[in-house]
């Protein structure tokens, strides 16, 4: 039963954290070409590339680590 | 090009943001946060502190959640940061930002209606890495623009107002000179205000009472007193103002006397480099050269709405038995 509770405390929050990052690349995705000359608007992809990958990177690993810990 | 940099990103334009040490505060939480989150794992995996030696999987996967999570509210306040940008262009001056999410605000200015630009540097931090903010005051409806914790500011005061005269001396070259005029009416039906019916209409009565054919369709609510203004403004390629919200120098008043100013409704409203800013209700080239031939000053002109500058007129001049004077 605990450990039920802490999987679904993780999802919640896993879920509410992916929602947060995806408001932020939409902002960026929405106003980058509109508002910003064309350089910077790439600056901003680029960027946005690196949260993405840096952010992902930390989930994916941690996620990882964990399985294999609980698996092996 | 360095985005950060107050460089021209083209010939055209230049563009603006706050100084990047305004991230300094979100990048030093996030790093502490992230410092504290690995000092908390290290003690946990190298000790007994554990409650549940099996826990440790589910704690690494809270734990790079809260990883994330710092990351991504550095990239948020980042994400203000770099949609917070002020560009000016030859002429007009765009100031965009996203607020805060789903909330964005842009509003432009045209340059020659800027009047005044200063900067300040606001304490210790702003001396220390140079930056100031920029106050860009206006005649426009949008009052004054703040461009904030911009890198450089005495520089950036310098370009902007190399291009505000630019914008400003082919607004006077082209205002007053060769190009012909549109009939006021002409310019609505162009810009959809009213249906080429309505003008018929209205230039029938305008032949039988005399009236102006802009009071006219205000008077039968076709167009607001503000769309008057600007037909105006864009018919005789003059800027408008609006006055209502608009602070009048009391010492410019002086310059155009109140003879003058109930003929032609007219008032000044500041002082310019060389000569006086006159906010003028209906500026036929007759009057503006009728009101030039009776000041030694150089006048710029800018159309504002009519009932306004009656009611500065009341509040600057004051009849007296000997004549007229300024307030102030």
């Amino acid at each position: 039963m605990g450990i039920v509770v802490v999987w679904i405390i993780y999802f919640i929050l896993l879920l509410l954290s992916l929602i947060y990052a995806g408001v932020i690349v939409y902002h960026i995705l929405k106003y980058r070409y509109d508002d910003l000359p064309r350089e910077q608007a790439q600056y901003a992809g680029r960027a946005l590339s690196i949260y993405l990958g840096l952010g992902g990177l930390t989930l994916l690993l941690s996620i990882v680590v964990a399985l294999f810990m609980i698996l092996f | 090009m360095d985005p950060q940099s107050n460089q021209p990103v083209n010939k055209e334009f230049l563009v603006y943001r706050r100084h990047p040490v305004n991230l300094l505060g979100p990048a030093a939480f996030t790093m502490l946060v992230v410092m504290l989150i690995t000092i908390f794992v290290a003690i946990i995996t190298t000790t007994d502190l554990l409650p549940m030696p099996d826990s440790l999987p589910y704690v690494i996967l809270y734990v790079g959640v809260l990883v994330f999570l710092s990351i991504s509210y550095f990239f948020m306040y980042w994400t203000f940061w770099y949609l917070d940008i002020w560009v000016v262009g030859e002429d007009k001056l765009i100031d965009s930002q996203l607020v805060t999410f789903f909330v964005h605000r842009r509003s432009e200015l045209a340059l020659r209606q800027v009047q005044d630009i200063r900067y300040t540097i606001p304490g210790t931090l702003a001396t220390v890495f140079r930056f100031g903010d920029i106050l860009i005051q206006s005649a426009s409806k949008e009052g004054s623009f703040k461009l904030m914790s911009i890198k450089n500011p005495g520089d950036a005061v310098t370009k902007i107002g190399a291009l505000v005269e630019a914008a400003s001396k082919v607004k006077f070259q082209s205002s007053a000179a060769a190009m012909p005029i549109a009939p006021l009416g002409e310019k609505l039906v162009q810009e959809g205000l009213i249906s080429p019916a309505d003008l018929a209409s209205a230039l029938s009565e305008q032949a039988a009472t005399g009236k102006r054919v802009g009071d006219i369709l205000v008077e039968r609510g076709l167009i607001k007193k503000s769309d008057l203004v600007t037909a105006l403004s864009s018919q005789h390629r003059i800027p408008e103002i609006d006055i209502s919200r608009y602070e009048i120098d009391k010492s410019a008043i002086k310059h155009i006397s109140y003879e003058i100013a109930k003929k032609y409704t007219v008032v000044p409203v500041s002082h310019t480099n060389d000569g006086v800013l006159v906010a003028i209700a209906e500026p036929s080239e007759l009057a503006m050269s009728e009101i030039r031939g009776t000041v030694s000053i150089p006048i710029d002109f800018v159309v504002a709405d009519e009932d306004y500058i009656k009611e500065a007129i009341r509040g600057h001049y004051l009849p007296t038995d000997e004549g007229t004077y300024y307030s102030g």
